[in-house]
């Protein structure tokens, strides 16, 4: 009976009101279970990645067409325009120098159409039990090298002239007919078999095409990105050993310590390490001095998250992609 | 150096818009002078032409050469852009290319649509789609070309 009685009084006072602040509400995912949240994560990157996916899948071509653009006139001793491409280029590398590589995490069709396979890859392994061989982490890092050197490939191409004489080999042209309903495709079966093989590839790899093999990425990389809203970790705060951010980063980034201007230009800003780091300890550069106890910007807050992709959009819209 | 690949970036990068920003600059004056050297050239062949044959220039505007390679009137003609038909309407006067102008081109995309219309001058001008396409916009190019290509079968003399 007393056991009974006992069991009952703790409900009849009122239950303490958290003192909630703006920024709760603002980051509200944080009060869910940690499951939870990452779930909530997946699906607003799923969605913002599908939005970009339908409406404009031609952002990534559009700028490296400026890429080729900017190589083709000056190889050509033409005066480069400023075209719609070049305009594309130079506000998305601006948008990259700012935010580092948002788009490619969240905006590039080619890149999300990677993540889907590789999410449907590892559905399938999960289901009937069988593991594919994962390259090695060393050759993964040797094979982002490769990326360069189609990014030369192309450049030296398009200022030798020699660029606009090739057709049909391209497996963007080939992914984008595809995607705009156009299947006369007879002049690319060249650039569909390498798209089907890219494909495979992005199944069985995370990220395949983007990390070895991107042109656009290879440039994305290059860019001087400020610290602002890089990610870093305090280095002093982080368990003993522990590399939990690097075993969850699709491209196997070791994050730099705060406090320093390091550039990871291999980081898609897909933000899984700060949700997976058991200190939370993962943060940008804007408030990577801020006292013990305050909040920090990790780069995976909800609201940061819509923010960026909002402002992607439109400039995107405002550019005409 | 730990800031070392940051700052060798930031460099990297200044150089390369400097060094476009300078091309750029260099190339348009060239490009000017040479316009402007050219132009010289063709007036003063023709203060020479005028003197000696003036009764050529006058069988010159004639209306009855055989200028034009086409029925004078409006044709419409389609083809396959990137993403969809174009649809193109060109005009014919004089037996010449005078017009052409794109009545829907729904299936593109703004930006390669916006770099492919800028072939339409040179259509008029040269006379002829066989032309070059747009870099970078091939599709929507082609679509273009091939519509007026399409629409002059109707008009061929």
């Amino acid at each position: 009976m007393a056991r009974e009685l006992k069991k009952v009084t703790p409900a009849t006072p009122p239950a303490p009101v958290p003192n909630r602040t703006f920024s709760d509400y603002l980051n509200f995912e944080e009060q869910l279970p940690k499951k939870k949240q990452k779930q909530v994560r997946t699906w607003v990157r799923t969605a913002i990645q599908v939005l970009f996916f339908l409406f404009l899948p031609s952002a990534y071509s559009s700028a490296f067409n400026g890429v080729k653009y900017l190589f083709t006139q000056v190889g050509a001793g033409a005066v480069i325009e400023w075209t719609p491409f070049v305009a594309i280029l130079v506000v998305l590398l601006v948008y990259t120098i700012l935010f580092g590589r948002f788009f490619c995490g969240y905006a590039c069709a080619f890149g999300s159409l990677g993540d889907w396979l590789f999410a449907l890859q590892k559905y399938i392994a999960k289901k009937t039990g069988k593991k594919p061989k994962q390259l090695s982490r060393t050759t993964a890092k040797s094979l982002a090298g490769v990326k360069y050197v189609v990014l030369t490939a192309i450049v030296v191409l398009c200022f030798t002239g020699l660029y606009g004489k090739l057709t049909g080999w391209n497996p963007w042209d080939a992914f984008s007919m595809l995607h705009a309903r156009n299947f006369r495709l007879g002049k690319h079966v060249v650039a569909l078999v390498l798209l089907l093989l890219l494909m495979v590839g992005m199944a069985f790899e995370e990220r395949f095409f983007c990390k070895f093999l991107c042109p656009m990425g290879a440039v994305f990389s290059l860019m001087p990105t400020l610290p602002f809203f890089s990610l870093f970790r305090t280095r002093k705060d982080c368990l003993n050993k522990c590399s939990a951010c690097t075993k969850v980063c699709p491209a196997d980034i070791e994050l730099p310590n705060s406090g320093t201007l390091s550039v990871r230009g291999e980081c898609f800003q897909c933000g899984r390490c700060a949700g997976g780091c058991p200190k939370t300890n993962i943060h940008c550069g804007v408030s990577g001095k801020t006292e013990k106890g305050k909040r920090r910007l990790k780069g995976n807050e909800l609201w940061f998250v819509v923010l960026r992709a909002a402002l992607l959009l439109g400039l995107f819209l405002w550019l005409g992609v | 150096m730990k800031n070392k690949s940051f700052l060798l970036r930031l460099v990297s990068l200044v150089v390369i818009v400097a060094a476009l920003l300078a091309y750029n600059g260099v190339t348009a004056s060239r490009l000017e002078a040479e316009e402007e050297a050219a132009q010289a050239v063709a007036s003063a062949l023709s203060n020479a032409d005028t003197s000696t044959v003036d009764s050529g220039s006058e069988g010159d505007s004639t209306p009855t050469e055989p200028a034009g390679l086409y029925k004078d009137g409006t044709y419409e003609g389609e083809a396959q852009g990137y993403g969809g038909p174009v649809r193109v309407s060109v005009v014919v006067s004089g037996g010449n290319i005078t017009s052409v102008a794109v009545l829907s081109h729904s299936g593109e995309d703004e930006a390669y649509y916006s770099m492919a219309e800028k072939i339409i001058p040179n259509v008029i001008s040269s006379q002829s789609t066989a032309v070059d396409t747009a870099s970078g916009a091939t599709f929507s190019s082609n679509g273009i070309l091939n519509a007026v290509d399409k629409a002059l079968e109707g008009a061929v003399n």
